[in-house]
């Protein structure tokens, strides 16, 4: 009975004084790298977003310029048509 | 270089940072990990994680707590998704009829910490092995505070819970490991 208790009491104290495991370096090797890598990661997102941001901005300008310029009425003057007036001249008789 | 100074730069993202963030809090996370998932392997990538959740949020942290008890927050719980993920693959292999409220130790236990004195291995591996068998709630605060060495309060400020709420789970810890112990000790009657 006293053997039991006293296994169990030095069983639960065995973690008492205990070191922390080491990391290993190339564990840590990687963890910096990866930190590099997302640095690097963050730096290039906000220029990307602003060069999306204005290659959309230039695509709807250009459409936008594009509609307004293609929609203008075209003024060819048929009355001042030569063949048209030739065509039609019977018209004119009536 | 003070915590606040770390945490600007952090926020900045100056490259020094990084690297004095690793060597300072490494060590703190990948003993949490191996301590809940007894695994170096597992560890080892729960860590990596960690410290990509760590350099993708810094810039949320909004300092309520102190840097590593909010590092050692995010490694809790990683650690434990990761060991829920497992268990749940495990239970579809095997089904298992619960007739206890904690399953007894396993016969050998394979866990041996490296940095557990020499002439305790033995018993603690056994005492790993049995924590292995206690609530996750339990099981956390009992690894931070004998393995990491944090005062109750800060282990509160963790798991999010109250100081005497801590006290308890430490208390119920040891009264199940006690009784997990003394299960395996007449078994194998030392």
């Amino acid at each position: 009975m006293e053997n039991k208790e006293s296994w169990v009491k030095e069983t639960l104290a065995s973690m008492d004084h205990m070191q922390q495991a080491t990391v290993s370096p190339q564990l840590q090797q990687a963890l910096i790298e990866q930190a590099t890598s997302l640095r690097k990661l963050r730096s290039i997102r906000p220029i990307a977003k602003w060069a999306v941001a204005a290659s959309i901005v230039l695509l709807a300008g250009f459409n936008v310029i594009s509609v307004i310029h293609c929609s203008k009425p075209t003024h060819v003057q048929n009355e001042t048509n030569p063949v048209y007036k030739e065509y039609f001249s019977y018209i004119n008789e009536f | 270089m003070n915590e606040l100074q770390l945490i600007s730069q952090l926020k900045e993202g100056q490259e020094g940072s990084f690297k004095i963030l690793v060597e300072e809090q490494s060590r703190n996370v990948y003993n949490t990990a191996l301590g809940i998932l007894q695994n170096k392997a597992d560890a080892e990538d729960i860590t990596q994680e960690v410290f990509i959740e760590v350099f993708r949020s810094i810039g949320k942290f909004k300092g309520e707590s102190k840097l590593s008890t909010w590092i050692y927050r995010i490694a809790v719980t990683k650690s434990l998704e990761f060991l829920r993920k497992k268990n749940r693959s495990k239970r579809f292999v095997l089904f298992q009829v619960k007739t206890e409220d904690v399953d007894p130790i396993e016969e050998i236990p394979s866990f041996h910490h490296p940095g557990v004195q020499l002439e305790n291995k033995e018993r603690a591996a056994i005492l790993f092995a049995a924590l292995k068998k206690l609530p996750e709630n339990q099981r956390t605060a009992f690894i931070l505070h004998k393995m990491e060495d944090l005062p109750y309060a800060e282990i509160a400020t963790i798991l999010n819970v109250t100081g005497s709420a801590v006290e308890s789970l430490m208390f119920r810890a040891k009264q199940n490991l006690q009784k997990l112990l003394v299960d395996y000790y007449e078994k194998n009657e030392k």
